[in-house]
């Protein structure tokens, strides 16, 4: 039995070597070559100084390359750190800085963009690169490190698995997300937190190897642990959305059709792109039997439209938060759809092997009717923030409704409403935290990179709700004399990943406050409504 | 920029400049590939889709956004050639 993410790949290649693991427009890899190729990188970083419990970045394209470097970091007793490969320069060395990467697999252009003093502590000992371009550059670039081309991996490393001891509570990836003070945070999650999940959704949606899940979600995003890892444990194949065709709805769609895709997994925004502009009766859906999103609130009128679109397959809601991945899950049913309905649908009950509670402020469990934040007791709840335990002791607590013995429970920040049918509904946010496409948004981090300028008096960033994309964000400044709103949104592009981006820049000579002096942000957002 | 050029693609250009890459134009020439370079995602395009129409005074149809009319300021000319914009 698997206890570590990596074991799956070894397993469903023993039982299906030739079977496709990965579809990408770069190269197909079946189970046996996806394998071998992750054990050789496996023993390059393990050579070049890699050890069990240190972190490898990947700062590349979404491709079966990086999908090979997922499990070869594993396979060398290491955690993945997926960094977006359209984040800026900055908040990428940030983050591989923050987590003290020991290797990165990633291409001559991305870490060309990289600041060179990343390399300067001599703490990064290899560097993969999967174009053979400019080995020298790079190598003059990373001095302390070893830089290897791909095609030197594949030529010389050995094929066998280097079997490095490592137990299901080490780590098996950090996901970055925005933190509310500016700087990202790194969700740390191990080999059982993920697995726990892994396990629950192959037995829930009955994944077979004839299945076909696409993987539309990039790899720093959670959604990427169910396109990857459950497709690997059932011997299916993982068809990767080419780059290319993402933002064309047409093409998309038609994508979907001519590979069969069987399964699909996206955030609502993606299928509400699909129904509006994707031409979707223009293609045939009939192997299509499961769609399940996450990662914001599908506004229903969308939903509804999906699913005449395309009535046939499953529709499922799920829910959770990336610190302990999904934790509740609803499956659509006709009458959330009846002419009429606006309120979305819930976010629905918790899966197998995970408990979930509404608490009022007073700390009590609320029943139907009620309302409270949401706290989740599962082995999924994260190991905690990299290197940040105060920001952990925050939101994973000692469980307090049973102090019997060892316990913790996880405190999500969502305000939801029990049902009657014990379903759950999603209401809201405790804190400023906002999504836009799915992604966490932290306001924080956006003024944060507002008042780095040296110009900036006071800032505030608001967010305003977009049905299509969840929120749109606008930024109000107070500068000193001069200052053009040119310079700072590259200020901020310098800093911010590009969904992080204010949509407007608005220069005030001064900005409104509350009765305690702060700023009245409420009323700046009931201005943008009006 | 060639001067018998009779489609306005300054404008498309500033646009883009202004609008997508935030006022930073630096290696945006004629031929860059606005998709490879992350220029364009699902985001942007629509951005961009509703400026032309605007601009131009064109209907931009769901089938003719596809990569072979948006990957390049060149593409875009020759897509809005095609439409008839002059």
């Amino acid at each position: 039995m698997a206890f570590l993410l990596n074991q799956l790949l070894t397993e469903s290649a023993q039982r299906l070597p030739d079977q496709a693991a990965v579809v990408s427009p770069e190269a197909t890899l079946t189970y046996a070559e996806l394998d071998s190729l992750s054990n050789q990188l496996a023993n390059r970083l393990i050579e070049d100084g890699v050890r069990a419990g240190d972190r490898v970045g990947i700062f590349l394209p979404k491709s079966a390359h990086s999908v090979a470097a997922i499990f070869g970091i594993q396979k060398a007793g290491a955690a993945y750190v997926p960094i977006d490969p359209n984040s800026p320069s900055q908040r990428a060395a940030y983050i591989l800085k923050n987590c003290d990467i020991r290797g990165l697999v990633t291409n001559s252009e991305k870490v060309n963009a990289l600041p060179e003093d990343l390399f300067h502590s001599g703490t990064v000992r290899s560097v993969l690169l999967t174009d053979n371009l400019n080995l020298e550059g790079v190598s003059q670039r990373a001095k302390n490190a070893r830089v290897s081309s791909w095609s030197d991996v594949r030529a010389k490393c050995p094929i066998t698995n280097p079997c490095i001891p490592v137990i299901e509570n080490d780590l098996a990836y950090i996901l970055y997300t925005s933190g509310s003070t500016g700087e990202p945070k790194g969700v740390a999650i191990s080999h059982l937190n993920s697995l726990t999940f892994v396990n629950w959704c192959f037995d829930e949606f009955g994944v077979k190897a004839s299945d076909k899940v696409s993987s539309h979600a990039p790899l720093h995003f959670d959604l990427s642990i169910f396109d990857i890892f459950c497709t690997i444990k059932a011997g299916a194949t993982v068809y990767l959305v080419p780059n290319e065709i993402l933002a064309f709805p047409v093409l998309l769609a038609r994508w979907i059709a001519e590979q069969g895709i069987t399964i699909w997994y996206s955030v609502p925004s993606a299928l509400i792109q699909l129904v509006e502009r994707g031409k979707l009766e223009a293609n045939n859906y009939e192997r299509l039997r499961t769609v399940l999103f996450a990662g914001e609130v599908f506004p229903i009128k969308y939903l509804r439209q999906v699913v005449q679109a395309i009535p046939h397959p499953g529709y499922f809601n799920l829910y959770g938060p990336t610190e302990t991945n999904v934790c509740t899950f609803y499956q659509v049913q006709a009458a959330d759809l009846a002419p009429g309905r606006t309120e979305p649908v819930p976010i629905g009950k918790a899966c197998a092997n995970t408990a979930v509670v509404a608490i009022d402020d007073q700390g009590n469990p609320v029943g139907a009717g009620g309302e409270g934040e949401l706290y989740v007791r599962s082995s999924t709840v994260m190991k905690g923030y990299w290197g940040r335990p105060d920001a952990t002791a925050k939101v994973v607590l000692p469980n307090f409704l049973n102090d019997r013995f060892s316990d913790v429970i996880y405190k999500t920040g969502d305000i939801v409403r029990p049902l009657p049918d014990g379903n759950y509904q999603y209401v809201g946010r405790r804190d400023k935290m906002i999504k836009s496409r799915g992604y966490r948004i932290e306001l924080g981090e956006i003024e944060a990179a507002l008042y780095s300028h040296p110009e900036v008096k006071e800032a505030a960033a608001v967010a305003l709700a977009d049905e299509r994309i969840g929120a749109r964000i606008v930024a109000y400044i107070v500068s000193s004399n001069g200052l053009h709103t040119r310079e700072l949104e590259n200020h901020c592009k310098e800093r911010l990943p590009r969904y992080m981006m204010p949509e407007k820049f608005e220069f005030r000579p001064q900005l409104p406050k509350t009765s305690t002096g702060k700023i009245d942000k409420v009323s700046l957002e009931k201005e943008e409504v009006k | 920029m060639a001067a018998d050029r009779v489609i306005d693609m300054a404008a498309v250009k500033n646009f883009i400049a202004g609008e997508l890459l935030y006022g930073d134009d630096q290696g945006l020439d004629y031929e860059t590939n606005l998709i490879d370079s992350g220029v364009i995602d699902s985001m942007s395009l629509l951005r961009l889709i509703s400026f032309l129409e605007e601009h131009f005074q064109i209907q931009v149809p769901d089938e003719a956004v596809i990569p072979d009319n948006f990957r390049s300021l060149s593409a875009i000319e020759s897509f809005l050639t095609q439409t008839g914009v002059s």
